[in-house]
């Protein structure tokens, strides 16, 4: 498989071990340095991208396709080195920061363990470095911050960590799932200007998958568009989000609350479980739907320079916004 | 004057903790109007939920007071307690949590109406199967479990119980901030045309701003406890006084 950037994910389709199939011949290609951020609803199956490219040990077949980090196979490597690149390679960091935290552990001692299990290390210059990582990232009180429990800090303090955690490997590229979702307005802020800082300071790449449309319109440079298990649309932010190919693009955009009090525009019905067996997945929803739909392949259609969608009967189907 | 559902007055709650005493609610003073919606936004911990729950009586104020329908309800306590409470109901952000695991959807709303409204047998059932179509969901839904259908599902279900005791209240805590902004939207449609077809009023409780714009005449800011200010949520929002408010409104990220 062509080695394009720095991670690649190559016509990965993903099923739970009951052959129900969550991911379906998804691509995508993140640069160096690059932020690219996934939307889609719940149960689209972004997080399962991000646990995919991870190798998580679990429930999840991959049926088909490759991740390929520096142009390495993750799928060909032994589990070990998988593991090794885990955290150095590649980090991550989740929705609830408490859960991945021991209670009653120590910031500092959750930093010289991870740090300790990938290259040797002493504690002391593991705490010299976990503080002046969280300096870089400007958290005030290190030395405070490092002798608390998770129990002790507040959720966006948590977070913080975590990302500093995440960091402290020097990890390529950060995969982020909802980093922002379970934070207040005012912290959601702070931790999107935080993880961008890490561009500009590490030159980390980022992937965030995120169901919050502000928090894609502050950071990403591309966009990749998820429904029922594939990716409907994908380019860079201005293009997607100004000019909405796909249905599915332009109903996630008009069912954002505005402050100016647009009331949200509902995209009708749910989400059926038959979409793999269709060529679109969104047919069932879609109020530009007609007879071709059923028979035609889904197929890219190319948009503009790397915009793409899969279907681009919305494009000229609603006001510009 | 039009008559006030909900009128509270200088109300105070402070909780001992550990580490000293913690005051969630200090003088708060908050009106609903009939049919009227009220946003009251702030971040966690600013004292919004506690003051939902003092309204709800699942608190009890320290100082001042609560009426509910001209009812002075802050002190009453049980027959009439639960009478005037059928006045008021409330949707919570994790809709799950708030119903029981083990109960159909259709026994948990049963549950709920055969207590506020006396009905029993098949007017019971009848009349949980209309609610259960009133917010979206086919019969269907009467004989699952919570844990087999959607967060969206679930909520409109909450929706459907709280609703059939005819409240003249609704008080929705972070209804929707679990839920996808598709689902969120489908929600928010289902509550302006319940509001449009009851004489319901509402205190919309939400951290989203821009969430609150699109649905409340009139807004509330809470910050550490009290109300910083208040007004027609355009004016609040095109116009923030507040430094307060104003940051609230900075960090609003919108697309």
């Amino acid at each position: 498989m062509e080695h394009i950037g720095l991670l690649d994910v190559h016509h990965l389709t993903v099923e739970y071990p009951d052959g129900e199939r969550i991911l379906q011949d998804v691509s995508l290609h993140i640069h160096e340095g690059e932020i690219v951020c996934v939307i889609g609803e719940s149960g689209c199956g972004k997080s399962t991208l991000l646990n995919a490219i991870l190798q998580m040990p679990g429930q999840l077949d991959i049926v088909e396709g490759e991740i390929l980090f520096h142009g390495q196979n993750l799928r060909a490597l032994p589990r070990e080195d998988v593991r090794r690149l885990r955290g150095s390679g590649i980090g991550m960091v989740f929705q609830e920061p408490g859960a991945s935290m021991d209670p009653i552990r120590r910031i500092g001692s959750l930093f010289y363990e991870t740090m300790r299990a990938h290259s040797p290390i002493s504690r002391r210059e593991a705490l010299r470095q976990a503080e002046e990582l969280l300096r870089r990232l400007h958290l005030q009180d290190a030395r405070r911050i490092l002798d608390s429990c998770p129990v002790e800090l507040s959720g966006g303090q948590k977070q913080r960590v975590a990302i500093a955690l995440a960091m402290a490997l020097r990890p390529d590229i950060l995969l982020a799932d909802e980093p922002t979702s379970a934070l207040d307005v005012t912290v959601q802020a702070q931790i999107v200007e935080e993880l961008m800082a890490l561009r500009d300071e590490f030159g980390t790449a980022l992937l965030v998958v995120t169901h919050n449309m502000g928090v894609v319109s502050r950071m990403a440079d591309k966009v990749a568009v998820m429904y029922g298990g594939r990716i409907v649309e994908y380019g860079y932010r201005k293009d997607v989000m100004t000019a909405p190919a796909h249905p599915y693009t332009r109903a996630l955009m008009d069912a954002i609350p505005r402050p100016d009090g647009t009331p949200p525009k509902a995209v009708p019905g749910a989400r059926t479980k038959k979409e793999f067996s269709y060529p679109c997945p969104f047919l069932d929803r879609c109020p530009y739907v007609h007879t071709e739909c059923r028979t035609r392949k889904a197929e890219k259609i190319p948009i503009h320079g790397e915009h793409w969608t899969l279907c681009d009967a919305g494009f000229n189907g609603g006001a510009a916004l | 004057m039009s008559e006030l559902v909900l009128n509270v007055v200088s109300v105070s709650k402070t909780f001992s903790a550990r580490r000293g005493a913690v005051e969630a609610v200090k003088n708060v003073s908050l009106e609903v109007n009939a049919g009227e919606s009220v946003g009251l936004v702030g971040e966690s911990g600013c004292g919004k939920s506690t003051l939902a729950r003092l309204v709800t009586r699942l608190e009890r104020v320290d100082t001042g007071d609560i009426y509910l329908c001209g009812e002075r309800i802050s002190h009453l306590a049980g027959s009439s307690l639960r009478r005037a409470y059928h006045n008021v109901k409330m949707i919570f952000q994790d809709p799950r949590s708030s119903f029981d695991p083990r109960l159909t959807i259709g026994a948990s709303i049963r549950e709920a109406l055969r207590a506020s409204t006396g009905m029993t047998g098949r007017a019971l059932a009848a009349e949980s199967v209309r609610l259960l179509c009133e917010v979206g969901l086919d019969a269907g839904y009467d004989k699952v479990y919570p844990r087999q259908i959607s967060g969206g599902e679930c909520q409109r279900a909450a929706i459907a119980r709280a609703i059939g005791a005819r409240p003249r209240l609704l008080i929705c805590d972070e209804a929707t901030s679990a839920l996808d902004v598709s689902v969120q939207a489908q929600i928010m449609d289902l509550l302006r045309t319940l509001r449009r077809q009851h004489d319901m009023a509402f205190l919309f409780i939400s951290h989203d701003l821009a969430l609150v714009s699109s649905f409340c005449n009139r807004t509330y800011v809470m910050r550490s406890g009290e109300i910083v200010e208040h007004g027609p949520t355009a004016d609040i929002i095109t116009h923030p006084q507040h430094p307060y408010t104003q940051k609230l409104i900075g960090s609003i990220l919108t697309p």
